[in-house]
């Protein structure tokens, strides 16, 4: 082969390699990019950085996987009502939600809500939306806890063949009613469909393919929103940025553009320092509890506490651990304290009982204190095999539970049981849980203000991984979603916690608070759990 | 050497579909399931059944696969299931900063390792040669991870000269020097393991040339030192040290998942980990598919850029 063919070939290979490098300035969005810079720069100062750690995926309002898209996508589609830190509903898109009978509920929306192109809000957009997500081809979360709507099968599907909800009714453009199936709390309709449904624009996707409707355009790039802000751009684990949207129904919002901005933990916290993050979500950008001291420190930012709402679990497999006293032995040899004070560096309160201690329904009498003499005695009764080795499954990623867990063995060890840790990805743990391939199984459980945790404890419920069935506690939950008077709630899900707190399939260790960060320049906005962006158009920024 | 390159194209694609079906067997095998991880506690077992259908999750693998590769022919490597945007954006979004970052440790790595390689051979035994390869053993042994943690906790934290993460200061896209600075620190990890391997090819590879006849009459034909050195020596041992470089292209691929994953460098290493988090199938499919496409193309432009550098070596 002649020379200059093969140096040819050579230079033409070391190109190519060149070229794939160089590609990356070149990527399809430089020009795009290229054009924010020019817009952010330009409007210069009001600029907000809220810091998270969790990259969100997609701002899917109907598909919101993680608490990231639900969060970050509730800013651009709003709901009817938010809930505040107190847990009061506030109005959103809806003025009043009315009853008289707790069986017929009048919903009112805001006359003067608006989508982004200038299309009214109205209660066609609130229809459209709630048949697409309970049409069964639709990839959506789905209306199973509206399954009390009539018209709605069990699990929150239309019934086949059926293209309207029988149950939902609009008397005109901003007034619509719900009917359930039996009577219900207003505040469990308020919570189900005023503050987890987020709505779509009926004008923009009428015409989309349901099927495909999760992965159109507008799902991808939504441009037709309802909030306070509206999309500017995604980058995957760098940022969500957001821009004012001068023409917000409740006032036009103070602030240009606010970033959400993914960092780890420990750059936050410097971040928050250097003043680069202006706030932290404590929900999904969490302060590492190493961290915690360091913030105090700092002059410009303030500390503040959360309500302890995220609960910590030990599932326990009913088939191998099947004697109530052992179980409650296992809750005695655990030093809960010892774990929030020295692991949680004191940002958790003990739960007895499945509501946390920051929960409206929760039951605060003490039931378990660390006893491990008491715990011993109590595995004696009950006859237990000292030489049985149990499988505890824990989940990796979040290294204080991980280090818990490591305690919560030791505890064991030390009143004669013997336990085996085994670490594994979520998707794992969540598996072997569905397949009762463990012994103790250690998970968080989300928060959610309504007291129904039939998904953990009814009989062949998703994640009951225990295996518990109890006829009373399945009556018991039954009874509960039907009641509409709050009082009676409170005593039924009262006895639920005092039959749980007996039978423990789940142990409830502690409840976690999430701290959050604000610097000194922010005026109005405030880290919390719930109700953060009710009034992000009144965020500002002080010099 | 042009029909050389055909036939090793032509391989190529048995090699490629055995990969993709291990690598589909082994995704399939994790335990957990992508339907499992989007679900809410509330989601009834039905509607966890009928997503499965829709992501036909319930047929055979075989079939499974034989859908994948169907439409793979025909350029469409599906959505990714958690961010349901179509694999090639995703993956298009993540190549460019992974090869920006390798690309650039490639370049740094060897401009370090190059030089010193060939003053270590040449003055053997001295101080210089000494320190290069005490050198060379620390950037070797260390930990990626480790390293990183250590830059970023000397640059980014105390001293507050360089971002501890990221590609680019929020807001200042456009700013080349901004850009810069992200790229420092993750750049001399990966640069500090090329150089660290690379110094110590050179040197033995030169070392091995130095003894050779023909450089002793090279040298009595009165060449000068710096061409016999630099011509006559690297060229030869050159050789050896672009099959090595050939090998280590991949395996930056896979130091760079770690790098990218602590200075949260938006490329495929994060993308990897967090597909694997979350059984996202099509997507890993297609990071394992570009892979293989990546290693095969290293190698055969390692044969190409060889068959240059000694053009004793033919392929016909």
């Amino acid at each position: 082969m002649k020379k200059s063919l093969r140096f040819l070939l050579a230079c033409m290979s070391i190109f190519a390699l060149l070229a794939l490098a160089a590609c990356s300035n070149s990527t399809p969005d430089s020009s795009k990019e290229k054009e924010t810079t020019t817009k952010t720069t330009a409007s210069g100062d009001k600029i907000m950085y809220v810091g998270i750690m969790t990259p969100p995926t997609q701002l899917n309002p109907i598909n919101a996987r993680e608490l990231n898209t639900q969060i970050l996508s509730s800013i651009l589609f709003e709901s009817l009502f938010d809930l505040n830190e107190n847990f009061e509903f506030l109005p959103k898109l809806a003025d009043s939600m009315e009853t008289e009978d707790n069986i017929n509920f009048t919903v009112n929306l805001n006359k003067d809500a608006k989508w982004t192109d200038g299309e009214p809000f109205t209660t066609e957009d609130v229809l459209f939306t709630l048949k697409t997500m309970a049409n069964p081809e639709v990839t959506s979360l789905g209306l199973q806890p509206l399954s009390v709507i009539e018209g709605l099968e069990a699990n929150g599907t239309l019934a086949a063949g059926a293209t309207e909800i029988a149950g939902v009714k609009v008397v005109d453009e901003h007034t619509f009613t719900v009917t359930t199936k039996v009577a219900t709390d207003i505040n469990y309709l308020k919570e189900k469909l005023g503050v987890d449904i987020r709505f779509l624009p009926e004008h923009v996707l009428k015409d989309e393919d349901p099927v495909n409707l999760h992965q159109s355009e507008f799902m991808r790039n939504p441009n037709v929103t309802n909030g306070a802000f509206t999309f500017v751009k995604l980058e995957a684990d760098q940022y969500v940025e957001f821009a004012a949207n001068k023409e917000y129904y409740r006032g036009t919002p103070k602030l240009e553009k606010i970033f959400f901005k993914v960092l780890p933990s420990t750059n936050l916290v410097a971040q928050l320092q250097t003043g680069e993050v202006h706030i932290n979500h404590p929900g999904v950008g969490p302060i590492a509890t190493d961290d915690l001291e360091r913030v105090k420190n700092m002059s410009n930012v303030t500390l503040l506490n959360g309500h302890a709402l995220y609960s910590q679990v030990v599932y326990v497999n009913l088939d191998t651990v099947s004697n109530e006293k052992a179980r409650q032995a296992l809750v005695q040899a655990m030093n809960r304290d010892l774990i929030i004070e020295q692991v949680q560096q004191g940002l958790a309160e003990p739960s007895d009982g499945p509501y946390p201690t920051g929960h409206p329904y929760s039951n605060k009498e003490k039931v378990y204190s660390y006893d491990p003499e008491a715990a011993k005695a109590l595995l004696e009764e009950a006859g237990w095999d000292f030489g049985k080795v149990l499988n505890f499954a824990v989940p990796t990623g979040n290294k204080a539970r991980e280090q818990a867990a490591t305690v919560i063995a030791e505890n064991l060890k030390a009143i004669g049981v013997q336990v085996e840790i085994n670490k594994y990805d979520l998707p794992t743990v969540v598996q072997k849980g569905a397949a009762k391939e463990f012994d103790l199984l250690m998970l968080g459980l989300p928060f959610t203000l309504d007291p129904d945790l039939s998904a953990y404890y009814a009989t062949g419920a998703p994640y009951n991984f225990s295996g518990y069935s109890n006829p009373k506690v399945d009556e018991l939950f039954a009874q509960g979603k039907a009641e509409a008077d709050v009082a009676k709630r409170q005593d039924i899900y009262s006895e639920v916690s005092s039959i749980l707190q007996q039978d423990l399939p789940i142990i409830h260790l502690y409840a976690l608070t999430s701290p959050g960060v604000v610097s000194n320049k922010v005026v109005n906005a405030k880290p919390t759990d719930f109700g953060m962006f009710y009034n992000i158009h009144e965020w500002d920024l002080t010099e | 050497m042009v029909s050389y390159i055909i036939r090793r194209l032509l391989i190529a694609i048995p090699v490629i579909i055995g990969v993709t079906i291990f690598n589909f067997i082994i995704i399939n095998l994790a335990p957990g399931n992508p339907v499992e991880m989007f679900i809410d506690p509330n989601t009834s077992a039905d509607m966890i059944e009928l997503r499965k259908e829709q992501l036909g999750l319930n047929d055979p693998m075989w079939q499974q696969y034989l859908h994948w590769m169907g439409n793979l022919l025909q350029g469409n490597l599906g959505f990714s299931y958690t961010t349901n945007d179509p694999v090639v954006d995703v993956l298009l979004a993540r190549i460019g900063p992974t090869f920006l970052l390798m690309g650039l440790a490639l370049i740094v790595g060897l401009t370090i390792a190059i030089p010193l390689g060939i003053l270590s051979a040449k003055k053997q035994y001295s101080f210089l040669d000494y320190t290069t390869m005490g050198v060379s053993f620390f950037g070797i042994s260390i930990p990626g991870f480790f390293l990183g943690l250590g830059l970023i906790y000397i640059f980014g934290l105390t001293l507050n000269w360089l971002p501890s993460g990221g590609m680019f200061t929020l807001g200042k896209e456009g700013d080349l020097l901004d850009r810069i600075k992200h790229l420092v620190l993750p750049v001399m990890v990966l640069s500090i393991y090329v150089a660290g391997t690379n110094i110590r090819y050179v040197r033995a590879s030169m070392l091995e040339v130095f003894g050779q006849d023909y450089l002793r009459t090279a040298r009595a034909k009165g060449l000068k030192e710096y061409v016999v050195t630099n011509k006559h020596a690297f060229r030869n041992a050159l050789i050896p040290i672009i099959t090595i470089i050939g090998i280590e292209v991949p395996a930056l691929l896979g130091g760079a998942v770690i790098t990218e994953q602590i200075f949260q460098w938006p490329g495929m290493g994060q993308l990897t980990i967090q597909s694997i988090m979350s059984r996202d199938y099509p997507t890993l499919m297609a990071i394992n598919f570009m892979a293989a496409i990546m290693v095969l193309s290293a190698n055969l432009i390692t044969d190409i850029v060889y068959s240059v550098a000694d053009p004793r070596i033919k392929y016909d």
